[in-house]
C-alpha cells in the first residue's frame, strides 16, 4: 500500500534503503535497551537478530506457517537465547559481560555455519520473499511505540536506576539481576523480529552476515545518535543506511564529508563556546584542508572509497566518544537549547 | 593414544603464546579496567614489523623481534595517550567503544595501506624434528617456548621487584591513592601500556611462526582468545595467565585433531562462559569484593 505510493516518486533502490532503514531502526532501539537505557554492554547483537532470521525462515520454508507467527516465533526463539546470555549477567559486570555476548554470537555463527538444514555454510536460499517496505514499516511503528512506551514505565525506570548505579539501585529495592535479564530478553525479542524482517526481505541468510561486523554496525547506530534515546539510535539506524550508500562515489563521498564537516563545526562550537575568534580560526582552517582535500584527493578517495568505510567507522566511534558522548541527538538538543528555553519563556 | 600425546605437545606451543597476549591483557586490564581490544591487532603490527623489518633490512629474528617491541610499545602508548586517556573519568562503556574503535581502524588501515591478502611469514630459521621416544618435537616449538618463558620471567620481575612494578601494583589496587602517595599515575599507566604491547608484539612474531603467514585480521581471534585465557586463569595473575593459556591452547588443537575445526573457535567462548558461570574469578583469581 504505501509501498504503491511511494513507488511514484522513489526507485525500489531507494524504497529498499528505506526498508532497511525500518529494519536497522528496530535492531537499534532494541540494543538501546540494552547499552542505553540499562548500561550493560553488549556487542552480540547481532546474534540474537541471526536466531529471530533463522528460526523464522525455517518455519516459513519448511512449514509454510504465515508470516506473522513464523516471525513472533522467530522473536521469542530470540528472546528466550536472551534469556540464556542474560542468566551470566547475574554474576557479571561491564566488561565480561561484554565478551560473553560477543562469544554467545560468535558461537550461534559457528552452530549455523555447521547446520545443514539452513544451508550451512552455503547460506540460506530459497525463503519465500514475504517481507515489503509495508510490513517493514507496520513492525518498525509497532516496535518504537512499544518500547517506546516500555522506557517511560516503571520498567524504563529500573533500568535507568541500573545504569546510573547498580549498587544504589539494589538499595532502593530494584531487583537488579530480574531487570537486566528482562532488558536482555526485550532487546533479543525485538532483534528476533528485525532478523526475520532481513531474512524474509532479502529471501537469503548467512551466518557471516551476523558476525561481529553486524554487531557493532548496530553499536555504532546507537553510539552515533546518541545512547539511551530511542530518538537518537533511530537517528543513528538512517545516518548509517544511507552512509555506505553515500560512500559509493566521488559526489556521495564529498556530500559526506560537508555534512561531517558541519557536525564538527556544530560539536567544537559547543566546546568552544568562550574563544570564538579561536573556534571561527579553527573552522577556517578544517574547512580549507577538507577542500583541498577534496580537491587533490580526488583520485586516492575514489580509488580507495570501498575501503574506507570501516576506518570511516571506526574513526566516528573513537571521536564521538571523546568529543560527543551524548551522540548526534545530544548535540542537536544542546544546541537548540537557547531557542527551547526562549519558546517556554525561561530565562537562561 | 601417542598421537593425543603428540597433539598436547603441539598445543603446547600455541598455549604459550596465548598465555604470552594473556599477560598484556591482563596487566592493562588490571591498571585501568579496560578491555583493551586493540591488544590483539598490535600483534598484528607486530607481525607485519618483523615481516618488513626482514623484507626490507633483512635483520635477523632476536633484533627484529626487538624492532618490533620497541614500534610496537610506541604505537601502544600513542593509542593510550589519545584514546583512551581523555576517557579516564568517563564511563567504562564509553572506553570500551574506543577501544573497538582503535582495534577497527588498524585492523582496516592495515588492509588499506598493506592489502587484505595473507603474506608468508619469514622462516628466520630452518625447521628441525627431534624424536623423542614416540612424539616429535620442531625446534620452532622449542624456541617458542623457551621465548615465552623468558618473557614471562623478565615480566614478573619488572612487576614484582622494581620501582615502577612497584608503582604499577600500587596504581592497580587504587589509582587515587597511589597519586596522594606521589606516583605519577598517567606515567605508569603508559608504562604498563609499553610492556603490555611489547609482550604483544613479541607474541605477534610468535603466531607468525607459528602459523607461517599474517594477515591484518590475525590479531582479533587469538586477542580475544587471550583474554578468555586470562579469564580462564584469573584475571591479573602471572601464573593463571599462563596457565588459562595452555588449558585452551590445548584444548584448541585437541578440537582440530577431532576433526571439528569449524567448531575451533566456538570452543573457546563456551569455555569462557563455562568459567564465568561456575568461578568467575577464574582458577588463580582473587576474589574481588564490591566497593561502594
Amino acid at each position: 500500500m504505501i509501498e504503491q505510493f511511494l513507488s511514484q516518486f522513489m526507485s525500489s533502490y531507494q524504497i529498499q534503503i528505506l526498508s532497511f532503514i525500518g529494519i536497522f531502526t528496530i535492531l537499534a532501539i532494541s540494543l538501546d535497551i540494552i547499552n542505553g537505557y540499562t548500561g550493560q554492554f553488549s556487542i552480540g547483537h547481532a546474534g540474537f537478530m541471526a536466531v529471530g532470521g533463522y528460526v523464522a525462515a525455517y518455519l516459513t520454508f519448511y512449514h509454510q506457517i504465515p508470516f506473522v507467527l513464523a516471525t513472533i516465533a522467530g522473536a521469542l526463539t530470540a528472546a528466550f537465547f536472551g534469556l540464556l546470555i542474560g542468566i551470566p549477567t547475574l554474576r557479571l559486570r561491564g566488561d565480561y559481560l561484554a565478551i560473553a555476548t560477543l562469544g554467545f554470537a560468535e558461537i550461534i555463527r559457528v552452530i549455523l555455519l555447521n547446520l545443514d538444514v539452513v544451508g550451512g555454510a552455503r547460506g540460506f536460499a530459497g525463503i519465500a520473499n514475504l517481507s515489503n517496505f509495508d510490513t517493514v514499516f507496520f513492525f518498525t511503528i509497532v516496535s518504537f511505540l512499544l518500547l517506546y512506551n516500555f522506557t517511560r514505565s516503571s520498567y524504563g525506570r529500573a533500568l535507568q536506576s541500573i545504569r546510573e548505579d547498580e549498587t544504589a539501585a539494589e538499595c532502593m529495592g530494584v531487583p537488579t539481576t530480574y531487570f537486566k535479564v528482562l532488558a536482555f530478553v526485550v532487546a533479543a525479542f525485538f532483534a528476533g523480529l528485525a532478523g526475520s524482517l532481513y531474512g524474509h526481505y532479502l529471501m537469503f541468510l548467512h551466518p557471516n552476515d551476523f558476525g561481529l561486523l553486524r554487531s557493532i554496525e548496530i553499536l555504532l547506530m546507537i553510539v552515533l545518535g546518541g545512547m539511551g534515546n530511542l530518538w537518537g539510535a533511530f537517528l543513528g539506524a538512517i545516518v548509517l543506511s544511507i552512509l555506505p550508500e553515500a560512500l559509493r562515489d566521488y559526489q556521495g563521498i564529498v556530500y559526506v564529508l560537508a555534512v561531517i564537516y558541519l557536525i564538527g563545526v556544530a560539536i567544537s562550537y559547543q566546546k568552544g563556546k568562550q574563544n570564538l575568534v579561536r573556534w571561527f580560526a579553527g573552522i577556517v582552517v578544517a574547512g580549507v584542508g577538507v577542500a583541498l582535500l577534496l580537491i587533490y584527493g580526488k583520485e586516492l578517495i575514489i580509488k580507495y572509497a570501498g575501503q574506507m568505510r570501516m576506518i570511516i567507522y571506526s574513526i566516528l566511534l573513537i571521536l564521538m566518544m571523546i568529543f560527543q558522548p551524548s551522540g548526534l541527538f545530544g548535540l542537536a538538543r544542546d544546541l537548540t537549547l537557547p531557542l527551547r528555553r526562549r519558546l517556554r519563556g525561561v530565562k537562561a | 593414544m601417542e598421537q593425543v600425546i603428540q597433539q598436547i605437545v603441539n598445543g603446547f606451543a600455541l598455549g604459550f603464546i596465548y598465555a604470552l597476549i594473556a599477560l598484556g591483557y591482563s596487566l592493562v586490564y588490571g591498571i585501568i579496567r579496560l578491555i583493551n581490544f586493540a591488544h590483539g591487532d598490535i600483534i598484528m603490527v607486530g607481525a607485519y614489523v618483523a615481516l618488513f623489518s626482514y623484507l626490507l633490512a633483512n635483520l635477523g629474528f632476536v633484533p627484529a623481534l626487538i624492532v618490533a617491541m620497541i614500534l610496537c610499545s610506541l604505537l601502544g602508548v600513542t593509542i593510550e595517550r589519545v584514546a583512551y586517556k581523555p576517557l579516564r573519568e568517563a564511563p567504562r562503556i564509553a572506553a570500551l567503544i574506543t577501544a573497538i574503535g582503535v582495534s577497527f581502524l588498524l585492523e582496516y588501515g592495515f588492509q588499506l595501506f598493506f592489502g587484505p591478502q595473507q603474506r608468508a611469514f619469514p622462516k628466520f630459521f630452518k625447521t628441525v624434528h627431534y624424536k623423542v621416544g614416540l612424539l616429535s618435537v620442531t625446534n620452532e616449538q622449542i624456541f617458542i617456548l623457551i621465548l615465552a618463558v623468558f618473557l614471562m620471567l623478565v615480566l614478573n620481575f619488572i612487576v614484582m621487584k622494581t620501582r615502577i612494578g612497584m608503582a604499577m601494583r600500587a596504581v592497580s589496587f587504587d589509582k587515587d591513592a597511589a597519586r596522594l602517595m606521589g606516583i605519577n599515575v598517567d606515567n605508569v599507566i603508559s608504562a604498563t601500556f609499553a610492556l603490555g604491547t611489547a609482550l604483544a608484539a613479541a607474541a605477534g612474531m610468535l603466531l607468525g611462526l607459528y602459523y607461517q603467514q599474517i594477515d591484518p585480521l590475525m590479531g582479533f581471534t587469538p586477542g580475544l582468545k587471550a583474554f578468555i585465557s586470562a579469564v580462564i586463569g584469573g584475571i591479573g595473575s602471572i601464573p593463571g595467565a599462563m596457565i588459562g593459556g595452555l588449558v585452551l591452547g590445548i584444548t584448541e588443537v585437541l578440537v582440530v585433531s577431532l576433526g571439528y575445526s569449524t567448531f575451533k573457535d566456538g570452543v573457546a567462548f563456551l569455555l569462557l562462559i563455562l568459567v564465568l558461570l561456575i568461578r568467575p574469578r577464574g582458577i588463580f583469581g582473587e576474589k574481588v569484593v564490591e566497593k561502594v
